[in-house]
């Protein structure tokens, strides 16, 4: 699968960039046991973005990344039970605290005001396009989708889905577009390869063609 | 051939969906396209548009030309013996069923793919996360002891000597959304039953934050969260959850 352009890369993400302000605190003693699964927990649930096991294990005073992932197993375990409305999901690389879908209904009553558009088979099509093929051009998504699509791509970047992650080397210079993190979180996604699988359709071409 | 479908029209997602479409309601395996029949269906959707005086957009009368050309390329002789590769042949592959084939297809995996992109999304959203996580101040930031007022003074004192620096293009990030300022409403509401508008207006530091609040407030009136009340002409106007009256005034 196609990846970020080098150029997106060069980049420190602004979870790296978070890390290495996390400096550790001499005051504290790193969590273990019982305290190391609370703090876990309180940190998940504090936090409204997912959070790396490597960035926890910064933020608990380098409790070692093993311990920090035991840990979170540790904790899945126990919102395995049935009477715990809570679950972790990997997200963007990261571990976020979420409610459990079998008690979205109840949920939705107290958040019905926030319900968000679906996106329409348009946004949709071009999404995947990006998603599958980033880095991709503009004309690349036309030249598949047989049509314009300058204000999908502006939509698009609107909802944060999609961003410019560099510059294509011809004439011209286009903008090459990929997903953003809130693209990942958005449709639950641990990472890129968590994306429905590609090669399950070319295979079925191949086979017919 | 009568096409059943003509209501369907502003439903394609352009022309490479419409001829999708036809493949599919005319059963046919899209390895081997009768082109000649899609191309009659196609020209008489497109036909269909113009009848309803919908805008017909130039990618759907590339796609008709592209159509007729190979269609017509198909009745003419085949050149015989000729191997070697001459412009026309190239031209000709452009316009080839085969690379009409091969379009469709990557169209349609990615129209199946995004399909399974909506069922991810709909997973996604039946889980609720945190967001906007209020930041609990642990204490002030700085100790501050005793300060003359004249420290202060100082202080403000050195800014305003502060040579300005020259700004050649000045950048200011979006502070105020209009989901923000429904959140604001909110969030007021769990304390107070009902709101002055004007108190609102005044709070606002730009015009863009005003003109955030008052399309956050006029939402929030359409989708019936609240009620906007004003007892006279020109007085204040009053904010309430719509929950507390059945019926606004004015």
């Amino acid at each position: 699968m196609t990846r970020r352009s080098p150029l997106a890369e060069q980049v420190p993400t602004p979870e790296l960039v978070e890390i290495a302000q996390d400096a550790a605190d001499p005051e504290l003693t790193p969590p273990q046991g019982a305290e190391l699964s609370a703090a876990v927990e309180a940190l998940l649930f504090s936090a409204s973005d997912p959070l790396s096991v490597k960035r926890l294990s910064v933020l608990l005073n380098g409790v070692p990344e093993v311990e920090v992932a035991e840990t979170l197993v540790g904790l899945l375990n126990r919102y395995g039970a049935e009477d715990s409305g809570l679950t972790l999901l990997e997200v963007a690389g990261g571990w976020q605290l979420a409610t459990k879908s079998e008690t979205t209904d109840w949920v939705m009553r107290l958040h019905r005001h926030r319900k968000k558009a679906a996106l329409s088979p348009a946004l949709l099509e071009s999404l995947a396009i990006i998603a599958y093929k980033q880095p991709i051009t503009r004309a690349e998504i036309e030249a598949i989708r047989g049509v314009d699509c300058g204000s999908i791509l502006r939509s698009l970047q609107d909802a944060s889905l999609v961003e410019i992650v560099g510059r294509k080397e011809v004439a011209g210079k286009p903008p090459l577009y990929g997903t953003s993190e809130a693209f990942l979180k958005a449709f639950g996604l641990k990472d890129l390869d968590a994306l429905p699988s590609l090669a399950d359709f070319r295979k079925l071409a191949e086979d017919k063609g | 051939m009568n096409s059943p479908h003509r209501f369907k029209l502003d439903v394609f997602e352009g022309p490479l969906d419409l001829l999708l479409h036809l493949v599919k309601v005319n059963e046919m395996d899209i390895y081997d396209i009768e082109i000649s029949s899609i191309t009659a269906q196609y020209m008489e959707y497109v036909g269909a548009m113009k009848d309803l005086d919908l805008e017909i957009a130039g990618d759907y009368l590339l796609m008709a030309a592209t159509l007729l050309n190979i269609k017509s390329r198909a009745l003419l002789p085949r050149m015989e013996g000729a191997e070697e590769m001459s412009a026309e042949d190239e031209i000709d592959d452009l316009f080839s069923t085969k690379d009409l084939i091969r379009r469709l297809i990557e169209y349609r995996r990615f129209k199946e793919l995004a399909a399974s992109l909506r069922a991810k999304e709909e997973e996604a959203s039946r889980h609720f996360v945190r967001a906007n996580v209020v930041p609990v101040m642990a204490g002030p930031a700085t100790e501050l002891g005793q300060q003359d007022i004249r420290t202060l003074f100082d202080a403000f004192a050195r800014i305003l000597r502060r040579p300005r620096e020259a700004i050649d293009h000045h950048v200011v990030s979006e502070q105020f959304s209009v989901e923000g300022k429904t959140e604001e409403i909110r969030e007021r509401f769990r304390t107070t039953r009902q709101i002055n508008a004007s108190r609102l207006f005044e709070a606002c530091v730009s015009r863009q934050e005003g003109v955030c609040l008052l399309l956050a407030i006029l939402e929030m009136a359409r989708i019936r969260e609240i009620t906007l009340a004003q007892a006279a002409n020109f007085e204040d106007i009053l904010i309430e959850p719509w929950d507390d009256k059945a019926v606004s005034v004015g």
